[in-house]
């Protein structure tokens, strides 16, 4: 009797492993129409260290099987009645390992009216390079003037793992905005804080301080930052930003900069550096942007406005303008891409790890293009100074803000292609020889759901190659006010 | 229970619970977050306000009920005094401010809940089990509940022990009690009355009239409300347009604010975020709705209310893909699940839940609102949409509290678009005021007539007024412009000229 009892206990658990090990379906219909999956992963090139990109099957069904491998091996079989895939994280990563360098498929089939329909395979490809392990970005309410919680986090790309890097709770609700790190290092890094705990928070290294980046001669602080690549300069923009919110139709708000200049901050001496090129009262520059020798400052230039300018007479071209670090000097300014003569607007100026590509934002007039769905990607080859729309990653919504990889070979961007008015982090493989990028795909979410629920934007986008640490000692910098260093900047 | 009924929706407002193991971890990694998701799965509840207060009720009688069952477990007495009553009467009168959270009282059961499944545990088993319980506990429910729990049962056990031997009769007993009963009612309804804020009442049932459109009931509190208050004037203004009294009583009522009185400027105060909406609403200008809205969801988070106006706004400024964003959100609570069946209608069908929205026109030109003052606003409603009546009375009105009398006769011809019986009386005072400040040929191009009856009322004003009988002016005529300008207008006692 006793045998018995442990047969069938042996039994019962053989047939329950069994039944958890997912068997494949025999299709009985074979459609050509593609599949809708959401987040749209399907013909992308994933980074050999991402985290799994859990999905959505966006067509009706009675049960759902997905089936994910390559050409040598099947890696998971997943059957449910719930069109959400959530892909074992274990599997995930001996596919990654078998497959970089390569395709693999997702396999769909749905049962619909009691038949199996097998839907063509998606094909997507896994890069042989990684990319950069963090993410960092501020998750905010994509308000206007009013803020409550906010906080920016580095995200584990390899992980779902999220972690903040510094929230308002900690400096008294402050507002925290522009971060910014210097060739994707976390370790020379900073931050704005505005509230009573205001200040720029720069870290290098085990050094932290704080400063107000303003004089009683400046009418502005410092805004939009590039960190020189010896991290030692920091540029910074210093402007006078101003909203304006359209009484009737869908686009929401406009924001416009009245005056703004450049100004460097030398780190060292906590003073700080202009030059008349780039700081006065004719024209209006913004967005500094350093080339990866540190000789030459790329920045967004248009004629200063008066308070009768229309906003949708304010262009932005790109300029440029040589640096020397030694001797803390400036040339003169020139024209890299005169955007207004066609009709056309520059933003975010970034150059890539080799100095053979600057990649910027062009929209049709302004320069705060996250609130412009008609902004997208250019590519200026610094070579041989062709300047192309990068319609490989550009939708119909807005394409803005986008950073590079360490190693050139991935940005990361914002878009609004979802619904208009939420930004979320896109990545793409870029070809450094070709300056061709691969179909972008969204940060992939633990949930599958997560996009269509999730009512935060991504704000600032960028990569790091490690997470930031000593997170509690740049909180209690701020926090301390005794600690902060020189507040006293001159002005040159 | 039904002096604080206001309350039980006012907490419900405040929260929207979420079925979904985000909202869950939103909470779970913070210190006392576990405490406070449980408190709003309770509050979610208060969306049936009988409900709410059958909870609330409960609540309180087990965080009484509670400590003496503990006391009676491990003790084997009864405190006489009762001490464990102090608790939730204390609550009680915290409740009167809304600002008091819900899940100081939800904490506190929990912790006393949790003590008295350990109670029965053997003494011994008791004791050991009390302080890794409460560590592993703080962490979820937060030290100050662990306090007072203790607090609570320790006090109520030491009475036990030291006091009812003092109480072994039964005429003792009940002796005592009466006392203990006649000091905590005593007590409790002194401090229950001098904390209670009858203006915070009035001013939460007004607004709940106001979203339920019972302008009457809007009115009601308004009369009742004692002193000035902005929110008060602006929920009233609006009821008495939507009654039909507008251009009749607005001064019937103190207008304090001026034109401040008809809607909230945007000052960049966080609180007013949730209220300025409802005016932009009413009057079809939904991108401006919109923009409150959002304001408000930045520093309230999403809470049911925000929720649904972002909703509805975006599905009037045909942004489907966002509001299908926010009904995606409150798909995953209790009670307001079933109204995203109505949302997903009106977007299948293209509906809009605002009939009256001004619509937009891409061959216009581009314009921006004017956040700061309704008036340029008002106009510009008005010039889109001749038939918006909301619009032009409030138009009148912005022009009548500021003494723009001039702007105000420039703009009445919009009149005739209206069905008004004959020119409505705070009108006709304002244009009569006009008259004796311009010339014949000035005045008769506006085509208007000023009734004789107004005419001579005007003359009694004039008579009393030279006379300084003020008291009288008040009496007779504290409702009419001609009162407002020259004593009650915070802009002075002058006509504003167009400027």
């Amino acid at each position: 009797m006793k045998h018995i009892q442990y047969i069938l206990l042996i039994y019962s658990l053989l047939w329950i492993i069994s039944a958890c090990k997912q068997t494949g379906v025999t299709p009985d219909i074979q459609t050509s129409k593609s599949i809708n999956i959401f987040p749209d992963y399907t013909g992308v090139t994933f980074p050999s260290n991402i985290a799994p990109p859990n999905f959505l099957i966006m067509e009706k069904g009675e049960e759902y099987y997905t089936e994910i491998g390559n050409q040598n091996q099947i890696y998971t079989r997943l059957r449910s009645k719930q069109p959400s895939v959530v892909i074992p994280p274990k599997k995930w990563k001996e596919l990654l390992n078998d497959t970089t360098g390569n395709m693999f498929y997702i396999r769909i089939c749905i049962q619909q009216d009691n038949k199996w329909i097998q839907y063509p395979d998606i094909i997507n490809n896994i890069s042989k390079s990684p990319i950069d392990s963090y993410l960092v970005y501020r998750l905010i309410y994509p308000g206007y003037e009013l803020w409550n919680q906010m906080g920016i986090y580095q995200r584990n790309l390899s992980t779902y793992e999220e972690s903040p890097i510094i929230e308002n709770k900690s400096v008294e609700k402050g507002c925290i905005n522009c971060h910014t790190f210097c060739k994707n290092s976390s370790e020379t890094m900073m931050i704005h804080i505005r509230g009573k705990m205001g200040g720029t928070l720069i870290k290098q290294q085990e050094n932290f301080s704080r400063l107000d980046i303003k004089t009683p001669e400046m009418n502005n602080g410092g805004t939009y930052a590039a960190w020189h690549p010896a991290g030692r300069y920091l540029a910074f923009s210093v402007n006078e930003i101003q909203q304006y919110f359209h009484s009737t139709g869908p686009k929401a708000i406009e924001v416009a900069d009245s005056e703004s200049d450049l100004i460097i901050l030398d780190t060292k001496t906590n003073h700080l550096i202009t030059s008349p090129a780039i700081y006065g009262n004719k024209w209006m520059e913004t967005f500094p942007a350093w080339n990866p020798d540190g000789t030459m400052l790329y920045f967004c230039r248009s004629k200063a406005i008066d308070k009768k300018t229309p906003l949708s007479n304010i262009r932005y071209d790109l300029y440029r303008i040589s640096f020397n670090a030694e001797k803390r000097d400036f040339g003169s300014p020139e024209c890299v891409y005169k955007a207004s003569e066609k009709g056309k607007s520059v933003s975010f100026p970034r150059i890539s790890p080799d100095g053979k590509y600057l990649m910027f934002t062009c929209s049709d007039y302004g320069n705060f293009s996250i609130w412009h769905p008609e902004s997208e990607l250019y590519l200026l080859n610094l070579e041989t100074n062709e300047i192309r729309n990068m319609e490989e990653v550009n939708s119909t919504d807005v394409d803005s803000f986008h950073t590079w990889s360490s190693t050139g070979e991935w940005f990361v961007f914002s878009s609004k292609r979802q619904d208009g008015l939420w930004a979320h982090p896109y990545i793409a493989k870029f070809d450094t020889q070709t300056g061709m990028a691969c179909k972008p795909f969204v940060l992939p979410q633990e949930d599958p759901d997560f996009y269509l629920k999730f009512t935060k934007t991504f704000n600032l986008p960028e990569l790091i190659t490690a997470p930031v640490k000593n997170r509690d000692q740049l909180i209690r910098k701020t926090r301390n006010n005794k600690e902060t260093v020189n507040r006293e900047v001159l002005f040159r | 229970m039904d002096s604080l009924a206001y309350i039980i929706p006012y907490h419900e407002q405040q929260e929207l619970f979420l079925f979904s193991r985000s909202y869950l971890e939103s909470y779970l990694y913070e210190s006392g977050g576990f405490g406070r998701y449980m408190a709003n799965f309770i509050t979610q509840f208060f969306y049936y306000p009988y409900v709410g207060k059958v909870i609330f009720t409960l609540l309180l009688s087990f965080i009484y009920l509670l400590p003496c069952l503990i006391c009676q477990r491990i003790a084997r007495q009864n405190d006489p005094l009762h001490l464990a009553v102090v608790i939730p009467l204390y609550l009680l009168i915290q409740f009167e401010s809304i600002d008091f959270k819900f899940y100081h009282a939800s904490n506190i059961f929990c912790y006393l809940l949790i003590f008295y499944c350990l109670s029965f545990l053997r003494k011994r088993y008791f004791y050991y089990s009390l302080i890794p319980i409460s560590l592993i506990t703080v962490f979820y429910l937060s030290w100050r509940p662990l306090l007072t729990s203790v607090s609570v049962i320790i006090i109520s056990g030491l009475s036990a022990k030291y006091l009812s031997r003092f109480f072994t009769g039964k005429k003792k007993y009940c002796y005592c009690l009466s006392i203990s009963i006649c000091l905590y009612i005593g007590s409790t309804s002194y401090l229950f009355i001098i904390n209670y804020n009858m203006k915070e009442r009035l001013l939460l049932e007004a607004e709940g009239h106001f979203k339920k459109k019972e302008w009457e009931k809007v009115l009601h509190c308004a009369d009742k409300f004692r002193g000035n208050n902005q929110l008060m004037e602006y929920f009233r203004n609006m009821a008495l347009f939507h009654i039909g009294r507008m251009p009749y009583d607005l001064l019937k009522y103190p207008q304090t604010q001026g034109v401040a009185s008809l809607y909230l400027p945007w000052t960049g105060e966080p609180e007013r975020s949730r209220y300025g909406h409802y005016i932009y609403e009413q009057l079809g200008y939904i991108n401006e709705a919109h923009r409150w809205a959002f304001e408000a969801m930045v520093v309230y988070g999403e809470t049911a209310p925000i929720i649904t106006n972002l909703i509805r706004y975006n599905i009037a400024i045909q942004r489907y893909n966002v509001a299908h964003r926010f009904i995606n959100v409150l798909k995953q609570s209790l009670f307001y699940k079933r109204d995203t069946e109505i949302y997903e209608r009106m977007i299948r069908e293209k509906q809009s839940p605002f009939p009256n929205t001004l619509p937009y026109n891409p061959e216009e030109k581009v314009r921006f609102a004017n956040i700061l003052n309704i008036g340029p606003e008002l106009s510009y409603l008005c010039d889109r949409d001749s038939s918006n009546q909301m619009a032009f009375e409030y138009l009148m009105s912005d022009l009548l509290l500021s003494n723009q009398i001039t702007r105000f006769a420039e703009n009445l011809g919009r009149i005739r678009t209206f069905p008004y019986a004959s020119l409505p009386r705070l009108y006709e005072e304002a244009l009569y005021t006009y008259k004796l400040g311009v010339d014949k040929e000035t005045y008769d191009k506006l085509g208007f007539t000023i009734s004789k009856e107004t005419e001579y009322r005007f003359r009694t004003y004039y008579t009393l007024y030279r006379k300084k009988e003020i008291k009288k002016l008040k009496e007779q005529f504290g409702d009419t412009f001609w009162y407002y300008l020259h004593f009650l207008s915070p802009y002075g006692n002058k006509i504003i000229d167009k400027q």
